[in-house]
């Protein structure tokens, strides 16, 4: 599924699991009583989950967001419009500290206002296109597309689709798309046992015309501040003497060298990261000198879905983070092998 | 606190088995003072649902904006906290028949999340609603550990920074992938 366009697509990706309403048409609509679903043609699956990509960029609209994970929840004001060639988007936080980020084709600005910071981050997975992006087959290969009726979301009728997930490597989801807009209204990801990990939901939404592009300024004037930009450098671990084997369905994103800030360490460090997706979960693994970053070998920690497993090898910490089951994070952890170096 | 073990044929005294869950809790008890409460727990289904309450609120009160300020003095601050303790939050965890709700009930489903943080492996079999730990280690993870540990580890925050720039792929909304990140440290 090509749905790897740059993380910093913001909410554009809001609309990446809807379809448009002619595709919707054309789909067994019988099959959202649920009793089709086994019987329907993979292609038709496979074609869902593409117009979930194509329609991606292609609404605008402006609404409220809300995410809830653990015991956080956020809101955010979401505006994305499209002229029929780009999309721009602008999203900001509506409670915590001020945050806003406002992405212009791969480019992604965000505003730190009681810093007067901006970081602009270019890149991401479609600045390394040798690495093939998994294809709706290759997802469905994975997960199971399932209807299942309807449930009302922002004040609107949305269909309800799962994937659920064909082995116990990654979540579920489940999603509730408008059917006229083919927006993404709601998404959940579920563990194993059909549990809510982290769920994010429009509660109110205005789509189409009528959206003012001035609602795509940044809010506070940004002259004079701290520019900074978080850029990676595309690399290959092979070369960098690693090798990573990812389990059963996931393919490499992307391998960089990039420097990481924070983590009550001043000064910045350069880590190698290499990326990897089924098409739905995205799984990274970080390898840098130094002890394992969680303190003891093979400690793991869990944020809603969010897996973070830390591991040594050799003189290396290798730190695996990802929207996936423990296991398949410590599976990711433990297949790192030091290689020779190529020099 | 008391941390010596219970006496095994000890008549039930829901004083005594809270304190005790208590000192527990905090931390306090050693493995053999532990091994009772721990008996007593998986039994005793009010001492559940106290468990589950107080893994709620001490969650709650490790949010970020409390993260540095946990103490051994979470005990109290827990007592203190379910002085006006959410009703909605207490039984939701423990009843599967619940479940149904949990998945269309916004806030409910809310206080199931929270649970992911804190229930204890040994919770698992008897309380259903119950997440699996959130907390994972090598070494099997002392309950208490898992409880008292900050929500989110601050080293991590630079590399879910870093993870942050390539997600975005998956089903989850990008915008998902700023809130997500949205309370952590800055670059």
């Amino acid at each position: 599924m090509r749905l790897h366009r740059y993380a910093a697509g913001l909410c554009s990706e809001a609309a990446r699991a809807g379809c448009t309403a002619t595709l919707l048409l054309a789909l067994p609509l019988s099959g959202l009583a649920g009793e089709a679903g086994a019987a329907r043609d993979v292609r038709s699956d496979a074609a869902w989950l593409q117009a979930v990509q194509d329609a991606a960029r292609r609404q605008s609209f402006t609404g409220t967001i809300v995410y809830q994970r653990g015991e956080e929840m956020h809101a955010s004001r979401v505006v994305q419009l499209f002229d029929g060639t780009d999309s721009r988007e602008r999203v900001l936080t509506l409670d915590g500290q001020p945050r806003e980020f406002i992405r212009r084709g791969e480019e992604v600005q965000c505003l730190y206002p009681e810093f007067h910071r901006v970081v602009v981050v270019r890149g991401g997975p479609r600045s390394f296109p040798a690495f093939a992006q998994p294809l709706p087959a290759d997802v469905l290969s994975h997960y199971e597309l399932r209807r299942e009726g309807s449930e009302r979301v922002a004040n609107r009728s949305c269909d309800v689709a799962q994937l659920v997930p064909r082995d116990h490597l990654r979540y579920g989801y489940r999603l509730c798309v408008d059917p006229s807009s083919g927006l993404l209204f709601k998404a959940q990801t579920l563990n194993e046992r059909g549990a809510v990990l982290e769920q994010i939901a429009f509660t109110d939404v205005h789509i189409g015309e009528g959206i003012d592009a001035g609602q795509l300024r940044p809010s506070w004037p940004t002259a004079g501040w701290t520019v900074d930009h978080s850029d990676s450098q595309a690399t290959e671990l092979r070369q960098q003497g690693w090798s990573v084997t990812p389990p059963s369905g996931f393919h490499r994103l992307a391998e960089v060298i990039r420097h990481l800030v924070g983590g009550g360490d001043p000064t910045p460090r350069s880590t190698l990261q290499a990326v990897y997706s089924d098409g739905l979960a995205t799984v990274s693994v970080f390898i840098e000198p130094g002890a394992p970053v969680l303190g003891d070998e093979g400690a793991s920690q869990r944020h809603g879905p969010v897996t973070a497993v830390s591991r040594q090898v050799g003189d290396f910490r290798v730190t695996v983070v990802g929207e996936v089951p423990p296991a398949t994070a410590q599976s990711f952890a433990e297949s790192v092998v030091r290689s020779a170096p190529e020099h | 606190m008391n941390s010596g073990p219970a006496p095994q044929s000890a008549p039930p005294d829901p004083g005594a088995d809270a304190e005790r869950l208590c000192a527990w809790f905090d931390g306090e008890l050693d493995d053999a003072a532990a091994g009772p409460v721990l008996d007593r727990l998986l039994r005793d289904r009010a001492l559940q649902q106290r468990y589950a309450r107080w893994s709620v609120v001490g969650d709650a009160l490790r949010s970020s904006e409390v993260l540095a300020g946990h103490s051994p003095q979470l005990c109290a601050r827990i007592s203190q906290a379910l002085a006006d303790e959410p009703a909605l939050l207490a039984p939701a965890a423990l009843r599967p028949a619940l479940k149904r709700h949990l998945a269309s009930g916004f806030a409910v489903a809310a206080a199931a999340a929270v649970l992911v943080l804190v229930a204890v492996p040994q919770l698992r079999g008897s309380a259903p609603g119950a997440e699996a730990p959130a907390l994972v280690s090598s070494v099997p993870a002392h309950p208490e550990v898992a409880a008292a540990r900050p929500a989110r580890d601050p080293r991590l925050d630079p590399y879910l920074q870093a993870h942050r720039d390539f997600m975005g792929s998956g089903v989850m909304p990008a915008a998902a992938v700023y809130l997500r990140s949205g309370s952590e440290g800055e670059r």
